[in-house]
């Protein structure tokens, strides 16, 4: 009789949860919305350069064949969105940044999914709601679509999505996702690390499901393709993209901040090596250490790789770490001892993009770099400490 | 997954150490191939000899001999601090060889960092210093030395010196440091070295045409001139420092990483060490846009 009432309060104890959770989530989605449309109107360097430039072209254009005469710097896909845009009877400025906001609603939702599923039974709506707050309402979203118009959302919530998938031991979903993302935007290839070392750990999928991301960028073409551009008009953007900016620092306060002299040609080769060696250590700590990794361990290691590429990489714009700052402050919700560096890693975040875009008073380039390597040498040690441990500890159990 | 594929996924994980260490040594010898083209144009004083210049008798012997090779001089020298380079870390890999031969988990990940060490591919390749042809030497060495085979151990210790003098410094370090410091014999050891360094010094400086004391006082000239032009340091202390770690900079960087291994510094301190030499390299080889 006990046991029965006990389990009817439980029930109710969840109903009223989870309408309180509801409640949250309205509420931080108007409050998200709210801030996003105080800049609703605001009209970036980049959107009066590039972006309603290229939509007008599109408009003016004839039907799909515009897709051809694109002589835009992102990609196909994206194009084919700004051209589907203009068949509606929208304000550029508007229907442009709905989109990207659209997509960042998505990526709080998917957030939060990852967030709830990774914490405990009892405090599961409470970290959910937090995590939804947490990357709807962080300035860096806000600002990245509701006042640059930026598409950052769009190309991060499909690499999200696709490493979600792969986690979920759905492969062919997850390849089509971030060939989608990859279609979107090259950057999206930060989260490729994580994902082949999911593959070689888990073993769980077949190579042969990478194949899957080339169809999916070709699937985004297709609109594109029937407007007259060549088949592998994807690639060649790509290509073409890949030297366009022969710098080792482009606004993102990173190592090569210390080192902007340092010739594109030659060491932007180095740069990637010394990436990939630092992404190689932690692959085979990763797969070493024999580990049952949990969703928030795989929470930190996207932070962590997708901040990898963005500090040492050469080139990266100030908006490339957007991955990292969505995901690190989620971190924070468990671990405490992120808090401060999540804050400090918006914080610097915030600043560059301000300084760049919104007219902010300048601060200190090696300032800030130093910060953002502080922050990342933290997260490195974190992510690092726990997996050699576990390594040697397996190491010697073996021996 | 297919059947083969998930056999090649187990063997590349039985063999993941090998596989890790064979490819980043390939990636950095790639590395090293591109920079033998590449010198930074504030930093053109590789070869030049004025009145008081900074490098070691030795070193301008080893460059005329070089200069018989057929390549252009900067890139022969090139490839010979970068094949030195692999060639450390060989030595380093027989000194870690002390804590067992199989390769552990440690030992691969402190080998990676080795060989992608943007301190030494700055220092050889692109800087064409011959840091990494004394050390090499230095940890030869210093092997034969802990193998007991102490008299000849001072062969290539002393050649090392000899070719880069602030390892001195090292060495002094080492015994200093090491349990054998209570021991005459290793003064003696250490004594007999530094005349030997000298001898070779003096040698050298005649085989190139001057007077053999210059030789000695190359020696020691870095610890007090500025290498472009041969000013004396006097009170600029920052410049001084800078100088200072600039040279002592590769020794530091390496010898850390091989104390980190052995745990007598923490990592935090190996990598300091490393970002304050990177920063000095980078501000010398790449400065400022005026």
């Amino acid at each position: 009789m006990k046991s029965c009432s006990g389990r009817r309060m439980g029930a109710v104890m969840k109903k009223t949860d989870h309408r309180i959770f509801t409640g949250i989530i309205v509420f931080l989605s108007i409050a998200g919305m709210v801030f996003r449309w105080t800049g609703i109107r605001f009209e970036g360097v980049d959107y009066q350069n590039s972006l309603l430039t290229w939509y007008l072209q599109l408009k003016d254009g004839n039907g799909l064949t515009a897709l051809a005469d694109y002589k835009g710097d992102y990609n196909l896909p994206y194009a084919t969105i700004l051209y589907f845009l203009t068949l509606i009877p929208i304000e550029p400025i508007i229907s442009i940044k709905m989109v990207s906001v659209l997509f960042e609603y998505l990526e709080a939702v998917l957030l939060m999914k990852m967030v709830m599923e990774a914490a405990e039974d009892g405090k599961k709506y409470l970290y959910g709601a937090v995590a939804y707050g947490l990357v709807l309402c962080n300035p860096l979203a806000v600002i990245n679509s509701g006042y640059l118009a930026q598409s950052e959302g769009i190309w991060a919530y499909l690499a999200l999505l696709s490493f979600w998938y792969i986690w979920k031991d759905k492969p062919v979903r997850g390849m089509w996702m971030l060939g989608f993302a990859l279609a979107t935007k090259l950057q999206a290839v930060f989260i490729l690390p994580l994902i082949l070392i999911l593959y070689f750990y888990k073993k769980k999928f077949s190579i042969l499901h990478l194949l899957w991301i080339p169809v999916a960028i070709q699937a985004l073409c297709i609109p594109a393709i029937i407007g007259g551009c060549s088949f592998d008009i994807a690639y060649k953007l790509y290509a073409h993209m890949l030297g366009k900016y022969p710098f080792m620092y482009y606004y993102y306060p990173n190592i090569w901040t210390f080192f902007q002299e340092a010739p594109y040609y030659q060491f932007g080769k180095a740069a990637i090596c010394f990436t990939f060696g630092v992404l190689l250590i932690f692959a085979v700590l990763f797969v070493k250490s024999g580990k049952k990794h949990t969703l928030q361990d795989h929470l930190e290691y996207i932070a962590w790789t997708t901040m990898t590429c963005a500090m040492l990489l050469p080139c990266m714009h100030e908006r490339y770490n957007y991955i990292a700052e969505m995901v690190l402050p989620l971190c924070a919700i468990k671990k405490p001892k992120y808090r401060l560096p999540a804050i400090v890693l918006v914080l610097i975040s915030l600043q560059c993009n301000g300084q760049s875009y919104l007219a902010w008073s300048r601060c200190s380039d090696l300032a800030l770099a130093a910060g953002n390597i502080l922050i990342y040498l933290l997260l490195t040690r974190d992510c690092f400490q726990g997996l050699y441990r576990y390594a040697e500890e397996r190491e010697v159990e073996v021996c | 997954m297919l059947k083969i594929e998930k056999k090649v996924l187990e063997w590349a994980e039985k063999y993941m150490y090998q596989m890790a260490i064979l490819l980043v040594c390939l990636i950095a010898l790639y590395l090293r191939r591109g920079a033998i083209w590449w010198s930074s144009p504030d930093v053109g004083f590789y070869f030049d000899w004025h009145e008081n210049h900074t490098q070691s008798s030795l070193y301008y012997v080893l460059v005329m001999l070089m200069q018989h090779l057929p390549m252009l001089p900067l890139h022969s020298m090139k490839w010979l601090y970068s094949l030195s380079d692999f060639a450390v870390i060989f030595f380093c890999a027989m000194v870690m060889n002390g804590g067992g031969k199989e390769l552990s988990l440690r030992k691969t990940v402190f080998l990676i960092v080795l060989i992608l060490s943007p301190v030494t591919y700055l220092r050889g390749a692109v800087w064409a210093q011959p840091d990494s042809v004394a050390f090499c030497m230095i940890l030869a060495g210093y092997l034969m030395w802990n193998r007991g085979w102490k008299k000849w151990a001072l062969i290539p210790a002393g050649l090392g010196a000899a070719l880069y003098p602030c390892f001195l410094l090292l060495v002094l370090g080492y015994l200093w440091f090491h349990g054998d410091r209570g021991h005459g014999k290793t003064w003696i050891c250490f004594v007999v070295l530094l005349t030997g360094v000298l001898a070779v010094q003096g040698l050298c400086s005649m085989v190139t045409g001057n007077p053999w004391q210059e030789g000695f006082r190359a020696c020691f000239r870095w610890m007090a001139y500025e290498p472009y032009k041969g000013v004396l340091y006097k009170q600029d202390g920052l410049k001084w420092l800078i100088q200072m770690i600039n040279v002592c900079g590769y020794g530091a960087a390496v010898t850390s990483l091989l104390l980190v291994y052995r745990k007598k510094i923490s990592y935090a301190a190996a990598l300091l060490i490393h970002l304050v030499v990177l920063l000095v390299y980078g501000s010398l080889l790449f400065p400022p846009a005026a």
